[in-house]
């Protein structure tokens, strides 16, 4: 079914209502594994449906379902009609599309019309990673994946929106485990954060046969570390570490929707409040965060979000100050506080609410090597494990998978179990230095977690290697 | 009528398949109203309708699956599960055969069926409104049927459908001080939820005073029912995982052999009998009524799915492809509840805990925090809620030597979760009293 044709079924009735919008979602998706040397059962999901929402007398109501068929069009408005009709008078907010813009245009990724390769391609380079990652006979579970995502977005709506979107992603993961005297050490490729838009053909796999030798060798090593030392000094997390802190700690807290308290019940709260925007200082004057939806390749780059309103890259934290929140059109007139065009939907079934996409960190002017040649005593640490931080989005603590000592300005030996808490209110001050462009990295995850009903949605964090001063560690048990 | 569709489509299915092959269709589906509540009035309200079928098939042992979600018309449905086993079957190429592939060729008929009801999501939505019109009501209304079906050319059926509700909500008093209830199931009735919402507001006096700031330390604990839930919920994540434990990713590896155990005084069982979780698996293979996850403390035998049984020489379980457990019980203890503030005498009484994590999966050591009705108590009489608590304690120290008692009731709470589609499952478990749990930010 095609726009005009939507447009077509929705004209006669359409003035029920003060506006209707329709999102049509197609979805693909494959997922390959390697476990243990065994190829697991080859997967696929293939889905189609659609979420019809109006606005009717100030209320609102969505109804969604896989049968796109005319009929149940008709069906879907009629439902939604009496609903949003229903409680029009007991609303949070007051449904108006006067909020809204008429937009048309279209998004492609990158290399999006190109052929897919011959799936054989995947099947030969995960049975060679899953070689490289049984180096031992230390290793005793060792798994080597590859997801091909492909998702197509029309929206179209009674102000004249007119929006596709189409976006292929690729998710490789890599992970072993060796055990050895009643030790088990994991390691990972990014702990799974490597995912991005992009095409199979141009995607290196030589770059994830250095990381599956790599990782390997770290888990060997790593059973035989010491613990992480309890103590506070210098922290310098890498970026696969870094997607994490990003996200729990400036992402979540600056989510508008949590501001405003829908999230209360489930996802939580924020410990930023409205009168902080424009002038608190969430973080030192090396902190500049931007919701950049124009980064090519990162997860959650789009030009238009789910209700069609036009992203461009907009500066959260400038210089350590609060500039804006992560609310898309609705919460920003909810709340009058600045927003970005982040109102997303996690899939057909789910309706729109503000989300992250992608938020990173800009790069600073530090090397990698110039940060580990100032610290005295610290710590180095990668590729996260653990994570957890209260409903409020403040006191957090993180573990990773590798720690190694800093002493002296030189990196020396390998601690375990490495974990570290703080607060964000006061850890982002603590920022001491910001990795230059070659310590960066385009991370993110497909699993960000929030919503009621829930929805797991995918979005981006690219950040360079950053130093925290006088951060509480420690290690396992 | 679903289970009507679900024959048909899975039958026409069957009889365009090839020969020699072998196929097996799981149903999930669902008819769902969500409305969602922020300051006791309505933030987003909707209506979803999805049906989705896990299609595995299998030529000459390679197993292929596909899950697509289907429209509910028969003709356009039978039509796309066609079209995808002639896509599928050129997939075979790609894979040699599956050595822990097992097709259960054991025949497994089970049919069971809560009659689906016609309900009415606005009696829900009107009378949780209508009684916290005066409170900062925050959550959400969760309600509709629910269907799960299995069929196979090895002539298995199984079938589930029920029609429920999950009403999920928080009441705040101010900033983060919040009680937080849940009231579920099948027969709505209105002056239950008025007995919960007067429950809370009781609470809510509480809330109101001045809150008590704590010291990091170890502290006399009360956790109840709700904060057991979230321990056991991540410990599940692959503690019982015959998959986990052989691999040695299980937080439970250190239990394994039996030289270590809890105190005695845990009994955990996964569980189908107590309307939680759907009683047959992706496999159609059907689940024990009870399974014994801990027994006088100690580690008994995985959740085995068939691909694990294959792979390890193990019997299966019917386990999920997952092997998490979807409906959990823990056997209560003698503690009487209404005394358990003065068992408690001085100490922390937590009402849940949130977003906990391993800090050392090695020793089974958890992190998290303390959230909603959670107070500070001096000999026996509530003092104030206390600012939010880090905690980093391993299970074996809580549920181990630690653990002084669990409460006489068990209180039952199905999950509200609804990630993709409404969760089935849910966990019935008393409230715990511990000696010392320890606390750190």
């Amino acid at each position: 079914m095609d726009i005009n044709q939507i447009r077509g079924i929705l004209a006669p009735v359409a003035s029920q209502v003060d506006y209707w919008s329709l999102r049509l979602v197609d979805r693909l998706e494959e997922d390959s594994c390697v476990r243990q040397g065994v190829f697991d059962p080859f997967q696929q999901r293939f889905e189609q449906g659609v979420m019809l929402t109006v606005y009717a007398d100030g209320g609102a109501a969505y109804v969604a379902s896989g049968d796109l068929s005319a009929e149940s069009l008709k069906k879907m408005f009629a439902l939604a009609v009496k609903s949003a009709k229903m409680y029009a008078k007991k609303m949070v907010f007051p449904m108006s599309p006067k909020i809204a813009d008429p937009v048309v245009g279209r998004y492609q990724s990158e290399g999006y019309n190109k052929a897919d390769p011959d799936r054989r391609l995947i099947r030969e380079q995960l049975d060679s990673l899953a070689k490289s990652l049984k180096s031992d006979h230390r290793i005793v579970d060792w798994q080597a994946a590859f997801g091909l995502y492909n998702e197509q977005t029309s929206f179209v709506c009674s102000l004249g929106s007119e929006v596709q979107q189409s976006k292929k992603i690729l998710y490789p993961r890599l992970s072993v485990t060796a055990f050895d005297r009643g030790t088990a050490q994991s390691r990972s490729f990014a702990g799974g954060a490597w995912c991005r838009q992009g095409e199979l053909g141009d995607f290196e796999f030589r770059h994830l046969q250095e990381q599956a030798s790599e990782i390997s060798e770290e888990a060997l090593a790593l059973l035989y570390a010491d613990n992480c030392p309890d103590e506070s000094l210098d922290l310098l997390l890498a970026p696969d570490q870094m997607v994490l802190q990003i996200h729990e700690s400036i992402g979540h807290p600056l989510e508008l929707d949590r501001i405003l308290g829908d999230e209360r019940n489930y996802a939580g709260r924020s410990f930023v409040s409205p009168d902080m925007f424009g002038r608190y200082q969430y973080g030192s004057e090396l902190l500049n965060v931007v919701f950049d939806p124009s980064e090519p390749g990162e997860l959650a780059t789009y030009k238009f979000d789910d209700e069609a309103t036009p992203a461009q890259k907009t500066y959260l934290i400038k210089a350590g100050i609060l500039q804006a929140g992560l609310g898309g059109r609705l919460s920003q007139a909810r709340s009058e506080l600045p927003g970005v065009a982040c109102s997303r939907a996690t899939n057909w079934n789910r309706p729109a609410i503000d989300r992250m996409a992608n938020i990173n960190i800009e790069a600073g002017s530090s090397s990698l090597n110039e940060m580990i040649g100032r610290v005295e005593r610290g710590l180095y640490m990668k590729t996260n494990t653990s994570w957890s931080i209260d409903d409020s989005r403040n006191k957090f603590q993180f573990g990773c998978e590798w720690g190694q000592m800093i002493e002296n300005g030189k990196l020396t030996k390998l601690v375990r179990k490495p974990n570290y808490r703080g607060v964000s209110a006061k850890f982002w001050r603590s920022l001491i230095a910001v990795g230059d462009l070659a310590s960066r990295d385009v991370l993110g995850t497909p699993f960000c977690g929030k919503g009621e009903p829930n929805q797991v949605i995918a979005v981006g964090h690219a950040s360079p290697a950053c130093l925290f001063s006088n951060i509480d560690v420690f290690g396992g048990s | 009528m679903m289970r009507d569709y679900f024959k048909d489509i899975s039958q026409s299915a069957m009889s365009v398949l090839e020969k020699g092959e072998d196929l097996s269709l799981y149903l999930h589906a669902e008819k769902s109203d969500f409305t969602r509540l922020n300051h006791a009035k309505v933030r987003q309200m909707g209506h979803v309708e999805q049906i989705y079928v896990d299609l595995e098939l299998v030529i000459d042992n390679k197993p292929l699956r596909r899950t697509l979600n289907l429209s509910g018309d028969r003709t356009n449905d039978l039509e796309r599960i066609r079209l995808s086993l002639e896509q599928l079957r050129p997939m075979a190429e790609l894979v040699e055969a599956d050595p822990f592939l097992d097709l259960g060729r054991d025949s497994a008929l089970d049919e069971r069926q809560l009659p689906a009801k016609e309900g009415d999501r606005h009696l829900l939505v009107d009378q949780l409104l209508s009684s916290s019109s005066d409170l900062d009501l925050v959550g959400i209304v969760s309600h509709g049927d629910l269907y799960r079906g299995f069929a196979s050319t090895r002539q298995q059926f199984c079938w589930y459908e029920t029609n429920n509700y999950n009403l999920d909500w928080s009441i705040y008093h101010n900033q983060d001080k919040a009680v937080k209830s849940t009231y579920a199931g099948i027969e709505f009735d209105p002056q239950w939820l008025d007995k919960k919402l007067a429950s809370d507001r009781t609470y809510l006096e509480y809330l109101g005073r001045p809150s008590v700031r704590l010291q990091p330390g170890k502290y006399r604990c009360f956790l109840a029912p709700a904060a057991i839930s979230e321990i056991l919920d991540i410990v599940s994540w692959n503690g019982f995982s015959a998959r986990a434990q052989q691999s040695k990713n299980s937080c439970f590896h250190q239990l394994l052999g039996g030289e270590k155990s809890l105190s005695p005084k845990v009994n955990l069982y996964e569980t189908t009998d107590l309307g939680m979780g759907v009683p047959f698996n992706e496999s159609g293979l059907v689940k024990p009524k009870r399974q014994a996850l801990f027994e006088q403390g100690f580690l008994k035998d995985p959740l085995v799915s068939s691909r694990s049984a294959k792979q390890y020489n193990l019997t299966s379980t019917a386990a999920s492809d997952r092997e998490q457990p979807q409906g959990l019980w823990l056997q209560p203890g003698i503690l009487a509840e209404e005394a358990m503030l003065t068992e408690l005498g001085t100490g922390i009484y937590i009402g849940n805990l949130w977003y906990l994590n391993f800090s050392d999966r090695d020793s089974c050591r958890l992190t998290g925090m303390t959230r909603f009705a959670s107070f500070w108590v001096e000999n026996g009489q509530i003092v104030g809620p206390i600012e939010v608590m880090r905690f980093d304690e391993s299970f074996f120290n809580l549920f181990g030597p630690q653990l002084i008692g669990l409460t006489s009731k068990a209180e039952l709470m199905l999950d509200a979760s609804t990630y993709s589609e409404r969760s089935t499952g849910g966990v019935k478990a008393p409230g715990a009293l511990i000696g010392a749990m320890n606390f750190t930010l």
